[in-house]
């Protein structure tokens, strides 16, 4: 299987990963193209080719992807739509909001996200599956405890959203291993995270300190794994 | 000429100078007491106008309080129609100083909301915020939960706020048979009119004024440092229950109020007064800030009203560095008015 990810920042965190379990994975080729925050939505369709209006974005893709200016979308067996949103605060409290409100934010975050931009331009040349995940959700800071949220209820509004809105579609939830509660990812995984790189050659860059959101190698090798024996079994991670 | 008190008045206190012959803009009409800047957290409530006070703080990168936020998604324009963004906590429209005290009762004395919710077409309404959900509530117990959550977060964001500004709308209000204040008369944004439970009133110069007292006395037992900032809003009612010609109920109410937040802010250090009523409301501005119903505000009324505050502070205690670049679409911005609903009755037969 020929596996395309398009994402941001945190496509550093899978890519790492991805090159600790490979070798599990004989009959998998992946390439990343990744830019930090939406930028890899300043692409265009040509063809049957996604490519990058600006320079700093091809950049980005030949970086990311070995080499690759544009995503020529025919050479795919699947899509992955990696992490081009945030997850809600893991301190958001959703029993302080009606079914309505809830209903309505599910909603614009499947209908008016980014991945829904992408994955329309995709579905223009291709029918092959499109897989969507969001962001890592943040670690807790500060001895606060995250609230317990309703992500069972969450990941299959999600769910139905996506297969309803785009054919072929599929929501990916965070692999539950990694969640500490509710919407938090167990603190271990913030340790020794490096930023996506910005340059050849360039040396990797550690995050910030206070960086809470972006995970590490480790993270990205069980969610990377997750995903792929998710696909052997015909199922995704539950 | 003998000497005289006016003899040696500014030109801005005579009216021929500042607003006659001679006129050029309004300047000077705003005189503050003290500094409001973007590291002081002011939380804003009370009428369909105070909405543009917040909106004009957050465009400008002040640090408005949010105290109920949105959940994550749901964009602006979504958010606001659920009532989350347009004031501090999603108190909706506040219009009475009465109302505000009400608030403050239930926030910060422990008294308890009425048992009241309004069924209708399978869903519920909040008799105290009827328009938040714009299609109810799936239930009664969800309506009491969020009715508990804007009252933590009410309670919360005068406990956070440097400055509350509040912009006092109508004296116009109704009542139920145990003294509780409605936002909106019964029937007209939900609920049923019922004329033996639903009382009229129309409060008067000393009722509005212990009715901010009461709020403001609450709020600062609370926090004892906060200050506030009161407005009187310029739009007209939209109906009168008071038997009058809506302009003159109208003239009514406002004179009320603007003598109330006078009164209060001649009296008090900790309470200013600003006049956004002034700004649009006046003989040589006219029709011109006012849309074609000549109620609604138009966006250059409120980007005049907004622009004399943050000038004038400016002006006397120096431009802070935070600017803000989408203003004029702030102003732009619809308002959020309950009250609007009672037009909808109007010319019916």
């Amino acid at each position: 299987m020929r596996l395309c990810i398009i994402g941001s920042s945190h496509c550093a965190a899978l890519g790492d990963g991805w090159e600790e379990v490979k070798g599990r994975y004989p009959g998998t080729e992946i390439h990343i193209f990744a830019a930090p925050r939406q930028q890899v939505l300043e692409t265009r369709l040509t063809g049957s080719e996604l490519v990058p209006e600006t320079e700093k974005l091809r950049n980005f893709f030949q970086l990311s992807s070995g080499g690759r200016e544009t995503i020529n979308v025919q050479q795919y067996d699947r899509f992955l739509l990696y992490a081009l949103q945030k997850q809600a605060e893991i301190f958001q409290d959703d029993a302080s909001y009606s079914e309505a409100v809830m209903q309505a934010s599910r909603s614009a975050r499947v209908l008016e996200s980014p991945e829904m931009v992408l994955a329309r331009r995709l579905r223009e040349c291709t029918s092959a599956p499109i897989d969507v995940a969001l962001s890592p959700y943040r670690r807790p800071v500060g001895g606060r405890v995250p609230a317990e949220g309703s992500v069972a209820e969450e990941n299959a509004a999600f769910a139905r959203l996506w297969a309803e809105a785009v054919p072929g579609a599929r929501f990916v939830p965070q692999p539950p291993e990694t969640v500490l509660t509710g919407r938090a990812t167990i603190p271990d995984y913030g340790s020794g995270t490096r930023r996506l790189s910005t340059r050849e050659g360039q040396k990797p860059i550690p995050h910030k300190s206070h960086d809470d959101v972006h995970a590490n190698a480790e993270y990205g090798a069980i969610w990377i794994s997750r995903y792929l024996e998710g696909l052997q079994h015909e199922e995704l991670p539950a | 000429m003998p000497d005289t008190p006016y003899s040696d008045l500014p030109p801005s206190a005579y009216w021929k100078t500042a607003m006659g012959d001679n006129f050029a803009d309004l300047t000077g009409l705003y005189q503050p007491k003290w500094r409001i800047g973007p590291e002081h957290a002011v939380a804003t409530y009370g009428s369909c106008f105070a909405q543009h006070f917040g909106r004009s703080l957050r465009a400008r990168k002040f640090t408005w309080v949010d105290g109920e936020p949105a959940p994550a998604g749901l964009e602006k324009e979504a958010a606001e129609r659920f009532g989350y963004g347009v004031f501090s906590a999603r108190t909706a429209n506040i219009y009475t100083p009465t109302l505000l005290a009400q608030w403050g009762r239930w926030a910060f004395a422990g008294e308890e909301v009425p048992q009241e919710a309004w069924a209708q077409d399978g869903r519920v309404y909040d008799p105290f915020r009827p328009r938040i959900e714009p299609e109810g509530f799936a239930s009664e117990e969800e309506m009491r939960r969020l009715q508990g959550v804007a009252i933590r977060a009410f309670r919360r964001s005068i406990e956070e706020a440097d400055v509350l500004v509040f912009t006092l709308g109508l004296t116009e209000r109704w009542l139920n048979a145990a003294g509780f204040e409605y936002p909106m008369c019964p029937g007209t944004a939900a609920g049923t009119f019922d004329e033996s439970a639903h009382r009229f009133d129309n409060l008067g110069f000393l009722e509005a004024k212990a009715g901010m007292e009461e709020a403001m006395s609450l709020f600062k037992a609370a926090n004892p440092g906060l200050r506030f900032l009161l407005t009187v809003s310029p739009v007209p009612l939209v109906a009168s229950a008071s038997g009058r010609h809506v302009l003159a109920a109208t003239m009514q109410s406002k004179a009320i109020l603007r003598a109330v937040a006078g009164d209060l802010a001649a009296s008090r250090e900790d309470t200013d007064y600003f006049p956004s009523f002034e700004i649009i409301f006046n003989p040589i501005y006219g029709r011109r800030f006012f849309q074609d119903n000549l109620r609604g505000i138009a966006p250059g009324g409120v980007n005049r009203v907004m622009g004399h505050f943050f000038d004038t502070q400016a002006a006397i205690f120096g431009a802070p560095e935070a600017a803000g670049s989408d203003a004029e679409d702030e102003a732009r911005a619809d308002v959020i008015c309950e009250e609007e609903l009672l037009g909808s009755f109007g010319g019916r037969s």
